[in-house]
């Protein structure tokens, strides 16, 4: 430490402006605790800037100009054209509005924002190296919410060609060819998006298939609109080497034994995510992280060092924005005083591929394997009134239930605003509703969330729209 | 069509009999899965036992007002499905399942008893309806909504402890509050729908919210524990305690019982030190006779006993049990050694029955055996007198002008002051101490 150097007291350092660590300094805000957030990048962290948003605001276009070209309704025909950077420029917007929304959220609570970088120089001090000179705070408590990067793979370097998503999500022309590799949610969004804009798109997946933590039922029904949109998927294949040139980049891969190769312009590796915990000088704050590199932390979001709760990406569970949220929520309250704790019943996951895909809580097997009965109930879209009139028939809605008290424990949801309709059911398991519940319940017709009134039924023994077989 | 025989369950841990104080349903009838059976009484509450499956009862194992075991054939039903013959084919998980052998359900009679409820504590909570049991299979949830879990979390309850009477064992707001009102033991349990306006819990439990931590395991306190601390707590406040400390040269005694090891292979008999003790201990109680009594202190007197009902601490995997040689003074050191191994074998193994656990008129606690020496033994409440008994070490003694090798016996020896002065104790001690020195004196007090 420098001679003469000041520290300042706080009385709690949030580092990370992402969903995790913004909603945890504006909650702590609202209890009357003086924050201090720090963020080395921009406020709204991946999620916002890089993540859910953009992504969104991308796909939405591609949807847009998809039914632009392939036509909608019939009788209605479209001469469409595409100013990619024009779309870039809107999704940008997109960005901008909502960044700057969490901004003005932020200052009117109160919450003091530094841009910088920050690390621990000690269990209740941490250093923050701002553009121009270095700081250190002492702190009563701790939140770290820094969030998550992409994995690099060591055989595939990212470079000028060799993209992360979050340059993905920025290119300023259609590539006509582009390379991803990973199957995961993200690359099967922006794969599927991009081919929508008319690139042609490969797919290499390490496993055996695509989307691999879903059930099959589901990635055909995925699979099917990726033939439909031409891209081609590889299973089984193991990425090996890209070679760069000035105009395109060859990709090598393994599949069965055998070595194949595809040029593209760009390949987009998503193979996943590792947490921010390697740089913030951990050791000197007394905290060891696991071999994932998560922080272990117990039910209130809190350390080892009882004075730093740790957040969202860095903290075991699905990497999803609001989990991170949920948990800022649960910290800043217990940090205050309060007896809140991460006790959840189930967290919702979304695709928002083509068809959109939603699950919460269990799937079949796992009920299967933690209840004696499993009762499930399944509705196809192709027979709701909503679904055929917005020309979205494809998919459905499974239910999964406790098979003793009929308790919902599971939904999986495959089809158009799968993403809006995981909603009620997600409800529906904290409130531990039943199928009768969700069938007793009268959904507005014509609307999607009739699917599931509609499952429920079938679930019990007595669907309307469905001829029993 | 199969016969199903259903076995007397396990009531609760460590409760292992129960008399049939009614049938509820009678032979020849049609019962449903869950549907009570009977009312049992054992001595903390009377409770229900539900059917395991639905079939027509053939018959009826055991009268009113007779005492049933567990393993017991209790009723053996007509069931429609295939044959599901056995008992074995009744898995124990169906008994939890039926609410009668988890720990919740044995807190809830342990606050019925103490809520002073001996009548039909268990009715008007479902014992089918146990949430506990799901907790046992982890990944599955206990069933309540996000805001009652939060409630649960404020008053520092666990919610995988409180009973729900909702829907499938669902829990509300009302079960929330029962079981706070209940652990405050001012209400009982079942008392749901007057309650949830004035709960008062208590502060500790406000500043204590209940959450998993890294920092520790919790680990919910078994009915044996609760048992232990209640009796330990009662005991230690109501009493005041003195122990004497001192040591006996148990020299000969070493020499003698290795003389007798043979002879106890021979009967089969494991021959440790305690008979010997009980043995000079019997002989200071009959010698002292108000280190053998109970304090009543209502009607301001003493009982001295003439009975001497010695009971055995014994450390089992549950927690300290205390089974009684009953009749001690009566008994042959074979036959005292013969019946220490038997009831401590049954604490052990948790086949002991509650009446061998019952009316002991002072106790030996040995910490010996754990290699301790020294210590301040608790009063097995409302008994005067405890023994404790350290390892026998080997020492260099000075014996009429000489450096000797002897085995000195760490005693300790604790009493209720409130009737016994401590010249009294000690000369007890030493009366315990000159007869384990001098074994043939035991001899004398057969
Ligand atoms: C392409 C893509 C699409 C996604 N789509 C979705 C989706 O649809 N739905 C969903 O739920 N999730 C989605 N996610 C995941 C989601 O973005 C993350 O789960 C979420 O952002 C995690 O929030 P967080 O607060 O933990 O961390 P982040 O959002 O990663 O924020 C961490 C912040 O901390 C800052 N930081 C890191 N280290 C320091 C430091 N030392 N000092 C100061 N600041 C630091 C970073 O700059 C960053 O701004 C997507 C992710 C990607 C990449």
């Amino acid at each position: 430490m420098v001679v003469g150097e000041l520290t300042e007291e706080v009385e709690l350092i949030v580092i990370g402006g992402g969903p995790g660590g913004y909603v945890a300094a504006i909650r702590a805000a609202q209890l009357g605790l003086q924050v201090l957030l720090i963020e080395k990048e921009d406020i709204g962290g991946v999620c916002l800037n890089r993540g859910c948003i953009p992504s969104k605001a991308l796909i939405t276009a591609a949807e847009d100009y998809a039914k632009g070209i392939k036509g909608n309704v019939p009788g209605i025909e479209h001469s469409v054209t595409i100013d990619f950077f024009k779309v870039q420029e809107w999704k940008e917007s997109v960005v901008k509005k909502m960044t700057q929304g969490v901004d003005t959220l932020l200052k009117g609570n109160q919450v003091k924002i530094l841009k910088g970088e920050a690390f621990f120089v000690g269990p209740d001090e941490v250093r923050v190296m701002t553009d121009t000179e270095a700081h250190n705070y002492h702190f009563q408590h701790c939140i770290i919410a820094t969030g998550s990067r992409p994995v690099e793979l060591a055989s595939l370097p990212y470079g000028k060609r060799v993209l992360t998503s979050t340059e993905a999500l920025s290119l300023q022309n259609v590539p006509k060819r582009l390379a991803i590799v990973g199957g995961g949610y993200i690359g099967i969004e922006l794969g599927q998006a991009y081919a929508k804009f008319g690139s042609q798109v490969t797919i290499l997946e390490g496993t055996p298939s695509i989307l691999p933590a879903f059930d099959p039922s589901i990635t055909r029904l995925i699979m099917r609109s990726l033939k439909e949109w031409k891209v081609e998927v590889v299973t089984g294949a193991l990425a090996k080497s890209a070679v760069e040139s000035a105009d395109d980049v060859q990709l090598t891969y393994e599949v069965n034994g055998e070595e194949r190769a595809v040029i593209a312009d760009y390949v987009l590796v998503t193979v996943g995510r590792r947490p921010n915990t390697d740089e913030l000088g951990l050791n000197a704050a007394g905290i060891a992280v696991d071999e994932k590199g998560l922080i272990p932390v117990d039910q209130q979001g809190r350390t080892s060092e009882s004075r730093i709760f740790a957040i969202g990406d860095v903290v075991a569970g699905p990497a999803l924005a609001h989990k991170a949220s949920y948990e800022g929520k649960v910290a800043a309250e217990a940090i205050a005083g309060q007896h809140s704790a991460v006790d959840y019943s189930c967290i919702p996951a979304v695709v928002f591929a083509d068809p959109e895909v939603a699950v919460v809580g269990l799937n079949e097997d796992e009920a299967g394997r933690l209840y004696e009965k499993v009762t499930t109930g399944r509705f196809a879209y192709g027979a709701n009134g909503r679904a055929v009139s917005i020309n979205a028939a494809i998919g459905y809605v499974k239910l999964i239930a406790d098979g003793n008290s009929g308790v919902l424990v599971g939904a999986q949801v495959v089809g158009a605003e799968a993403s809006n309709l995981i909603a009620e059911l997600a409800l529906a398991i904290e409130m531990n509703a039943t199928l009768e519940d969700l069938a007793l319940t009268i959904h507005a017709h014509p609307t999607l969330p009739e699917i599931v009134m509609e499952a429920a039924e079938v679930a019990l023994g007595t669907p309307i729209h469905m001829l029993k077989k | 069509m199969g016969i199903y025989q259903f076995e007397f369950p396990e009531l609760g841990e460590g409760i292992h009999e129960g008399k049939v104080a009614k049938w509820i349903v009678h032979e020849g009838e049609w019962v449903r899965e869950d549907e009570p059976l009977a009312e049992v009484e054992n001595d903390k509450a009377v409770v229900e036992i539900p059917s395991p499956i639905e079939g027509k009862v053939v018959k009826l194992f055991f009268s009113e007002g007779a005492v049933a075991s567990v393993g017991e054939p209790f009723v053996s039903f007509e069931t429609n499905g295939v044959t599901e013959n056995s008992n074995s084919e009744m898995p124990k998980t169906s008994i939890e399942d039926a609410g009668l052998a988890t720990t919740a359900h044995e807190v809830k009679q342990a606050e019925v008893e103490s809520a002073g409820i001996t009548t039909l504590a268990t009715r008007a909570m479902p014992i089918d309806r146990k949430v506990p049991n799901e907790e046992t299979i982890p990944g599955r949830r206990v069933l309540a909504i996000p805001s009652v879990r939060k409630l649960a979390r404020e008053h520092g309850v666990n919610i995988a402890e409180v009973m729900g009477t909702g829907e499938h064992g669902k829990i509300t707001r009302q079960d929330v509050f029962a079981y706070i009102e209940n652990q405050d033991g001012d209400e009982p349990a079942f008392n749901t729908t007057e309650a949830p306006h004035q709960i008062k819990p208590s502060e500790e439990a406000r500043k204590k919210p209940f959450f998993t931590s890294i920092h520790e395991d919790i680990v919910p306190l078994s009915s044996i524990r609760k048992s232990i601390m209640e009796a330990l707590v009662k005991s230690k406040f109501s009493a005041p305690h003195v122990t004497m400390m001192d040591e006996a040269d148990v020299t000969e005694l070493v020499s003698l019982r290795n003389e007798l090891k043979q002879m106890a292979a021979v009967r089969e008999v494991k021959l440790t030190f305690l008979p010997f003790i009980v043995k000079a201990f019997i002989a200071a109680l009959k010698k002292y006779p108000y280190l053998n009594s109970e304090l009543d202190e209502g009607n301001a007197e003493i009982k001295l006993k003439k009975e001497y009902h010695i009971g055995i601490a014994t450390d089992t995997d549950r927690g300290l049990l205390v089974p009684v040689l009953h009749h001690a003074n009566h008994m042959s050191m074979w036959e005292l050694a013969e019946q220490i191994s038997i009831l401590s074998s049954k604490a052990r193994t948790g086949k002991i029955k509650l009446e061998e656990m019952k009316g002991s008129t002072a106790s030996i606690s040995n910490i010996g055996s754990a290699k301790g020496l020294f210590f301040t033994p608790i009063l097995n409440y409302p008994e005067v007198a405890i023994l404790g008994v350290g390892r026998i070490r080997a020492a260099l003694v000075r014996k009429d002008g000489e450096i000797v090798d002897a085995h000195m016996m760490a005693l300790s020896l604790s009493f209720d002051h409130r009737v016994v002065d401590g010249a009294m104790a000690q000369w007890a001690l030493n009366e315990v101490k000159e007869v384990l020195a001098d074994p043939k004196r035991m001899l004398m007090e057969v």
